[in-house]
């Protein structure tokens, strides 16, 4: 059985939309665009299309030698289908998570973060380097389970569709308990923000309840509006620059690293690994304001103002 | 070859979309206290002893807790960096 490239097919609707939530904009609906940012969005877009041709031949070798070795013989059918779309939901939570906590495959996912708006142009702000930062390897349980690549990577192209549309500041909440299900422009948002409180939270691709599950969840609070982009913020809207500065930073860190202790953890330690400026540092700083903001303390056991 | 000319005629429009319809602003400053607002925000916690806005106000450089911050427009947004 064929299945479709559904991201090819999904192409022409990505511009479409685009402009679409562009006008929208421009006549009132909650948003913002900068014609720079945007452009830097749409080549990062274009760029990682060529990465993944010239390695996705790799990728896909690598998922057939694993295939190899399956459990499991599950034919290409309506449930394994809907079992694959969940299982690499999963997958692509820890994958997701994992590029947030280590720096290594931060270095390849952070250009998705690298912009100071939320649009769906935002979504299309995709990595070069995925392929070095080997996110690919979250995958390769499902095979070895003995799902059929080509059901894998329909799943695969499902999944990035689906995330295409929450990249957007148009859409408010979803109605009928959608919002617990499923990861929503909302939930969304807030992995997109560098606000403190909404630093590594909402991992999810298209289930929320994983990170509700895995104790990731943050809901959005509309008293605390989004800051999009990083902790430190890019100076430049240069695509190459967003592609490869973390990759320069991670080799600069080691260089200078001390220790072969020190070099390690400026590679596979969080990002910000031994600086105030790790998102763990920064939300403990956070979390400790408000806790002395909230809390009276006990002072010589009487409560203090 | 064709693929990509097409697609990178289609980024060429969408760009061109966005600065027709007017997304090509660049921020000002409006005074020390939105410099000073902006970097406790980004900086999570820093407190500016002294604050110098650009003569165009396009940027600010600030000091404090023995730190120099430097604030620069960045498109239609502010960058918030330690110098």
């Amino acid at each position: 059985m064929t299945l479709p490239n559904v991201i090819a097919l999904a192409t022409p609707a990505f511009v479409l939309l685009v402009a679409a939530e562009m006008i929208a904009v421009r006549l009132g609906a909650k948003g913002a665009y900068d014609w720079r940012d945007t452009g830097t969005s749409l080549l990062l877009g274009l760029g990682s299309t060529v990465a993944g041709g010239l390695f996705g031949a790799a990728i896909v070798a690598a998922y057939g030698w694993t295939f190899e070795w399956r459990l499991f013989d599950i034919p290409i059918a309506w449930w394994s289908g809907a079992l694959c779309f969940v299982l690499d939901d999963l997958a692509y939570y820890w994958f997701h998570r994992t590029a947030h906590r280590v720096r290594w495959f931060w270095a390849g996912h952070v250009v998705h973060h690298s912009s100071q708006h939320y649009n769906l142009t935002t979504a299309l702000r995709q990595t070069w380097t995925g392929f070095f930062a080997l996110s690919f390897v979250f995958r390769l349980p499902l095979f070895l389970i003995g799902f059929p690549p080509a059901l894998v990577l329909f799943c695969v192209g499902l999944n990035l569709v689906y995330q295409f549309w929450i990249h957007t500041e148009t859409v408010r909440r979803l109605p009928w308990g959608l919002e617990s299900i499923l990861n929503t422009p909302s939930h969304h948002r807030v992995h997109h923000g560098s606000n403190p409180r909404y630093l590594d939270r909402n991992f999810a691709g298209v289930f929320i309840v994983w990170d509700r599950l895995f104790g990731t969840f943050e809901p959005e609070d509309d008293a605390e509006p989004v800051r999009y982009g990083l902790v430190n913020n890019l100076r430049t809207f240069n695509p190459l620059w967003a592609a490869f500065h973390e990759w320069v930073g991670i080799a600069r860190d080691v260089v200078r690293a001390r220790s072969l202790r020190e070099a390690w953890g400026r590679v596979a330690g969080p990002p910000g690994w031994g600086t105030p400026h790790s998102a763990a540092a920064i939300r403990a700083r956070w979390e400790s304001a408000n806790d002395s903001q909230a809390e009276p303390k006990l002072v010589g056991g009487v409560m203090a103002e | 070859m064709t693929l990509f000319a097409a697609s990178l005629a289609g980024v060429a429009l969408l760009v061109g979309l966005a600065w027709a319809l007017g997304f090509r602003g660049s921020p000002r400053l409006a005074d020390e206290g939105e410099a000073r607002a902006l970097a406790d925000t980004a900086l999570y916690g820093f407190r500016a002893d002294a604050v110098t806005l650009d003569p165009d106000r396009g940027g600010a450089t600030l000091t404090g807790d023995g730190r120099r911050v430097r604030i620069d427009a960045m498109g239609d947004r502010w960058v918030v960096r330690e110098a």
